[in-house]
């Protein structure tokens, strides 16, 4: 079987043979001593350097006043500060919102719940007069006067001049006496 | 050791430089010779297979294995050269004749140079070859590479690459025998 040096050997006798022989000569070139056994440590030593070049130099650190400074400069760069502004103003916000829901009305009146029977009748006259206007027309019967009267009354439309006129007339009409008890 | 086992270590990262060592002592060498006799000098093909390994380093996860380890390695080791050459020539002004001499001068100072006139002769007479066809009779004339192989390499039909080979022997030939006759 024929080597590959035997194949160009032929292949260079039929082209040139005058240089299938000066082959032989070799090229004349060499190399320094153990060349080739330290050539692979002289390349991982260069990856090794030009790895050492592009990375970045570290950080040297400094005190933690310097530390805060740069985070406090690095927070004040106008698109981090507005995201802080944001958030912080988010948070006052829900505050105010949160307490103003649970702050007790201050117009609201202290109620105290008072049993019916210790309301004296001179201040439930005085409430009555008060709030007239709430109370229903059927709900107020004067003492003495019947439901026919209490209608009656009820479909009055008097005016006061009219009412005095009347209160007049009946307390001329009364018995002295019974009026002393009145009065 | 196979490719298929250095490139098993090579996926893993703790195994990863034990990988890269065995991968580089596998084809240091040829890859050497090959940047070597395109940039004729020690020095400067020492910086250019640095150039190439860094590169393959870092850029092997991307080895698909489309096609055979050494085929990729050669390309980017043939790239790298041609790189480096591109870059000298647009710095040199000399004229054709002046880069001879050069060379010749640069061959007789290079301490890793063994060779005698005739070697220098054939050394001037292969930088005078176009581009590509100097990288074809460098692949096969010292680096007995086959056709097949070339074209993975230089992704020129193995046709082609027959042709180009004999022409630049012809050339190479003529060069070093004028010089002998005169």
């Amino acid at each position: 079987m024929m080597t590959r040096k035997d194949d160009l050997q032929e292949e260079l006798k039929k082209v040139s043979p005058f240089l299938a022989d000066f082959r032989k000569k070799g090229d004349g070139f060499s190399v320094p001593k153990n060349y080739f056994k330290t050539l692979p440590d002289e390349v991982l030593k260069q990856i090794g350097e030009d790895a050492i070049r592009a990375k970045p130099p570290a950080k040297q650190k400094g005190s933690w006043l310097d530390e805060m400074i740069s985070a406090i400069q690095f927070l004040l760069q106008p698109k981090y500060a507005m995201a802080v502004a944001s958030v912080l103003l988010l948070i006052v916000a829900c505050i105010f919102i949160f307490q103003r829901q649970n702050a007790p009305n201050p117009l609201a009146i202290n109620v105290q719940k008072v049993p019916l029977e210790e309301i004296s009748f001179e201040e439930m006259d005085a409430y009555i007069a008060q709030n007239i206007d709430d109370f229903e027309e059927d709900l107020l019967v004067p003492d003495g006067f019947s439901e026919g009267e209490t209608e009656a009354f009820s479909n009055l439309h008097l005016k006061d001049k009219e009412i005095e006129n009347y209160l007049d007339d009946v307390i001329e009409e009364m018995d002295l006496s019974e009026l002393e008890d009145i009065l | 050791m196979p490719d298929e086992r250095i490139l098993v270590l090579l996926q893993k990262e703790r195994n990863y430089e034990r990988g890269f060592r065995l991968l580089m002592g596998k084809y240091q060498e040829r890859l050497y010779w090959h940047v070597r006799r395109m940039v004729t000098q020690h020095e400067d093909a020492n910086d250019v297979i640095q150039n190439c390994f860094v590169k393959v380093y870092r850029s092997i996860h991307s080895f698909q294995g489309k096609s055979k380890l050494y085929t990729w390695l050669y390309r980017i080791a043939t790239n790298e050269a041609i790189t480096y050459l591109n870059k000298r020539n647009r710095k040199a002004t000399a004229s054709m004749d002046d880069e001879e001499n050069n060379l010749s001068n640069r061959l007789h100072a290079d301490c890793y140079f063994d060779g005698d006139e005739a070697q220098i002769r054939l050394q001037q007479a292969i930088t005078k070859l176009p581009e590509k066809q100097r990288l074809v009779f460098n692949l096969r004339y010292f680096d007995e590479m086959t056709y097949k192989e070339m074209s993975g390499v230089l992704d020129t039909s193995v046709g082609a690459l027959k042709a180009s080979f004999h022409h630049a022997v012809k050339k190479v030939e003529n060069f070093v025998r004028s010089v002998e006759t005169f």
